[in-house]
């Protein structure tokens, strides 16, 4: 009795460490993989905001040089003797 | 609990109708669904929060209350996994959106740019116009100002200048011999110089003529017209009245000493009222000469 006890201990207490084996790299997995999906959260972010401030800056870059157009243009129809 | 269902993006309808316009529509509407269907996968990636919350909590309730805990928790272990897949694949999805997006517009930039600079070069190429006509107006102007009268007159009052400058000069030799003004300097002198040239010529004509003989000499000075070689002949007509006397009084040598002695005198005589440099010029180029024929002599 003692020995079927006995055997029967040591198959239970391998099957519980590989069962808590596979959980803890279960567990590690889950981690690593939301660890690179926040890396890559923060650099799309970075790049993002990037380009949105170079896009931000050919607007402007666009808007002052249609005033000057803008200036350009109504001083030659006010005085058209200049183009004449 | 399902997983929830994923739902496919809206298919872009790229077929249309050929031209420009068309053409043109058809970009407006691809940008346009573009839009929409980053619009619909954000809100989707958005209401995907609450049911993972949801998820989650119907796990533990169901870890919790049922006795089978291994099945229970390798079934939820496989809806977690599927769970966060769905959410990462939303969230590439919407990140790819984005980028397609922001492409889009930063094209429509550049498109915008290049139809400024071509407006740019135009009002360029206006400026230019205009400043080149400007210029040759302006050249034409100069070409006019060449021909003005202003830039005539200087020649032609330069010529009157020289033409009065030489009346002026004939007016003084004119002038000089009877009151020997002072108008010019330099005509003076030159009209002086050529009066000395005169003079000196004069003198030693009439001396070699006394030498051979004295009534013909005589006679030649008083046929002479010119008012200067007149009063030349008047005192040689007084020095030949002293020869005589000389002669009279001693021999031969004395009498030509004493005829030399006088004709400086005499002439020294004549010459002293006038008080010119010229003149005195003269002098001392008639006392070299009469010592010449003095050392001559001896």
């Amino acid at each position: 009795m003692g020995r079927g006890g006995g055997m029967g201990n040591p198959v239970n207490v391998g099957i519980a460490v590989q069962a808590d084996w596979e959980n803890r790299e279960f567990i590690s997995n889950i981690s690593l993989n939301v660890r690179r999906l926040f890396d890559f959260l923060l650099r799309f972010e970075a790049t993002t905001k990037s380009k949105l401030a170079s896009l931000n800056e050919k607007l402007d870059i666009l808007e002052r040089k249609l005033e000057v157009l803008e200036v350009q243009v109504g001083s030659a129809t006010t005085n058209p003797s200049v183009f004449n | 609990m399902q997983p929830p269902q994923q739902y496919p993006p809206a298919p872009g309808s790229w077929g249309g109708v050929a031209g420009a316009r068309a053409g043109a529509t058809t970009v407006d509407e691809a940008s346009m669904e573009r839009s929409k269907s980053f619009i619909k996968a954000l809100q989707e990636l958005k209401n995907l929060r609450p049911q993972l919350y949801t998820a989650s909590e119907y796990c533990e309730k169901s870890y919790l209350h049922s006795e089978q805990k291994q099945k229970v928790l390798d079934n939820l272990k496989d809806y977690a996994l599927r769970a966060v897949v769905n959410a990462v694949d939303h969230l590439g999805t919407v990140a790819y959106k984005l980028t397609d997006l922001f492409e889009q517009q930063a094209s429509e930039v550049s498109t915008y740019e290049l139809k400024v600079a071509r407006l740019n070069q135009q009002i360029f190429t206006c400026q230019v116009y205009t400043d080149k006509e400007g210029l040759r107006q302006q050249q034409m102007m100069g070409a006019n100002i060449k021909h003005h009268k202003h830039y005539i007159l200087p020649p032609t009052g330069y010529k009157r200048s020289l033409a009065n400058g030489h009346l002026q000069a004939d007016t003084d030799q004119e002038s000089k011999p009877r009151p020997y003004p002072s108008a010019k300097t330099l005509s003076w002198h030159l009209s002086s110089e050529n009066s000395t040239k005169a003079n000196a010529h004069k003198p030693t004509f009439a001396l070699v003529d006394t030498a051979p003989s004295k009534p013909s000499s005589g006679k030649e000075r008083s046929a002479s017209p010119m008012r200067r070689p007149l009063q030349f002949n008047r005192s040689t007509s007084s020095d030949t009245t002293q020869k005589v006397g000389a002669k009279n009084i001693s021999g031969v040598k004395e009498l030509s000493t004493f005829h030399s002695f006088d004709n400086p005198k005499g002439r020294a005589i004549q010459k002293a009222p006038v008080g010119t440099k010229s003149m005195l010029a003269a002098l001392f180029i008639r006392h070299k000469s009469s010592k010449a024929k003095r050392i001559a002599v001896r």
